[in-house]
C-alpha cells in the first residue's frame, strides 16, 4: 500500500528486561509508555507508545495462544496508550452508523452479533471495540478483527459448522467464526449502545439508564480496565466516558435467562428501538 | 462534619482528588483514591458547578432560592442536609 503501518509487530528477544515479579499473568508498567505483558508459556509482549509490539515467545508456545494475546491484551494496551476507549463489546453497522453491544460474559453478545450478521448487518468489531472520541465529532468505532468468537452451543444453535472454524484456545470450546463479506471496513459513528443483561422474568425489556449507570457500564465494560489507572488515564477515561454517554443513546436490554431460542424476538426489539 | 457543624457562614468548596464529567446535565464524580462514583441530579449538579470557587452557604441558599423559586427556609433546610452528606462522602471541604 505504500503507507507506514500504524502499528509494528515484530519478534524480538526481551530477555534483557528484568522482571521482579514472576507471577504467570502480569502487566509490568515499565514507564508511562511501555508495558510488558508476561504470559507464562506463551510469550512476553512489550507494548510501546501505542505503536509497537515486540513479541518474545516461550518455547513451544502455540500459535493460537500467541494470536489470542496479541489481538486481545496487547492490542488493548495499544488502544489505552493511544488514548482511545477500548470497550469489551461488539459493534455492527446500522445504516451509516453503528450499534454496539456490551454485557458480562454469558449475556449473549457474540451470539447476538452472529445472529445479526446472519440477518445482513455487517460486523465492525467483536470482543474489542476501539472507540475514538474526538472533540467536535460523534464518537465512532474503528473496524476491528474480522471474526466473531463463538462458544460451541451458540455456533450449533446458529447452524455454523465448528469443524471448519479455528479453535481459539486449545482446551476451550470456543471458536473463531470468520467474517468475509459480512465485514464492515469503514469507521462508523455510534448511534446506540445496548447493555445486555438477563433476569428471571419472562419478558424482554429495554430500559433507560441514569447518568451514573451509564458511566458505570462504560467503566465495567472497558477492555482491560485495570490499565486505565496503571497508565495514569483515570481523568481522561472519565471524560471520554462522559462524552460517549452524552453522544450515544445508551439503553439496558434485559432478557429472560437461557433465551437463546428467542433471539429473533431480541433482534426485532432492537430494530424497533433503533427506528 | 456533622449536620450541626455547617453554618450559614461556612465556606464550601470542592475537595481534592476528584474528577467529574457531565451527561445531559447530570454530573458524575469519581473519587480517585477510593474509586467510588457518585451521580448527581440536576439541582446538585448546578450547586456543584457554583462551588467551583469557594462559596458561603448563605450565598448558595440565595442562589437556590432565586434559581428554583423555593422559599428561603426550604432552601436552607435542604442545603444543610445536602452539604452534610457531601461532606461525609469527602466530596467537599467546609471552612
Amino acid at each position: 500500500m505504500g503507507n507506514v503501518a500504524d502499528i509494528q509487530i515484530r519478534f524480538a528477544s526481551l530477555e534483557h528486561i528484568p522482571l521482579d515479579d514472576e507471577r504467570p499473568w502480569q502487566h509490568h508498567i515499565l514507564s508511562r509508555n511501555q508495558v510488558l505483558l508476561n504470559v507464562k508459556e506463551v510469550a512476553k509482549f512489550l507494548v510501546s507508545d501505542g505503536q509497537e509490539i515486540l513479541v518474545d515467545p516461550y518455547p513451544q508456545a502455540e500459535e493460537s495462544a500467541l494470536r489470542l494475546y496479541l489481538l486481545g491484551s496487547s492490542m488493548g494496551c495499544i488502544l489505552h496508550q493511544r488514548k482511545l476507549l477500548p470497550l469489551h463489546a461488539n459493534a455492527l453497522q446500522f445504516g451509516d452508523e453503528c450499534v454496539a453491544f456490551m454485557g458480562q460474559s454469558g449475556a449473549g453478545k457474540s451470539t447476538l452479533a452472529a445472529a445479526m450478521k446472519n440477518r445482513g448487518y455487517k460486523v465492525l468489531a467483536d470482543d474489542v471495540c476501539a472507540v475514538n472520541i474526538a472533540a467536535g465529532s460523534k464518537p465512532h468505532i474503528y473496524p476491528g478483527v474480522p471474526q466473531i468468537k463463538l462458544w460451541k452451543d451458540a455456533a450449533d444453535y446458529l447452524a455454523e459448522d465448528v469443524s471448519r472454524m479455528r479453535r481459539i484456545q486449545r482446551d476451550e470450546e470456543k471458536f473463531a467464526l470468520p467474517i468475509d463479506d459480512g465485514y464492515c471496513r469503514q469507521t462508523c459513528p455510534i448511534k446506540s449502545i445496548y447493555i445486555l443483561d438477563y433476569h428471571d422474568e419472562k419478558e424482554l425489556k429495554i430500559e433507560e439508564m441514569s447518568a451514573l449507570e451509564k458511566i458505570g457500564a462504560i467503566k465495567n465494560n472497558t477492555y482491560r480496565k485495570g490499565m486505565v489507572a496503571k497508565l495514569g488515564n483515570v481523568e481522561s477515561h472519565l471524560q471520554m466516558s462522559g462524552a460517549l454517554a452524552d453522544a450515544a443513546r445508551m439503553r439496558r436490554v434485559v432478557r429472560p435467562r437461557n433465551s437463546l431460542s428467542r433471539i429473533n424476538e431480541l433482534m426485532d426489539a432492537i430494530e424497533d428501538d433503533l427506528r | 462534619m456533622a449536620l450541626n457543624e455547617i453554618s450559614l457562614d461556612s465556606l464550601i468548596s470542592h475537595s481534592q482528588g476528584h474528577v467529574s464529567t457531565e451527561i445531559d446535565g447530570e454530573a458524575v464524580l469519581l473519587s480517585i483514591d477510593q474509586g467510588n462514583y457518585y451521580g448527581m441530579n440536576k439541582v446538585l449538579t448546578a450547586i456543584w458547578g457554583w462551588i467551583e470557587k469557594p462559596m458561603k452557604v448563605s450565598d448558595i441558599c440565595a442562589k437556590l432560592t432565586s434559581t428554583y423559586q423555593v422559599s428561603r427556609e426550604m432552601a436552607e433546610a435542604d442545603i444543610l442536609k445536602i452539604l452534610a452528606e457531601l461532606s461525609r462522602e469527602g466530596l467537599i471541604e467546609v471552612r
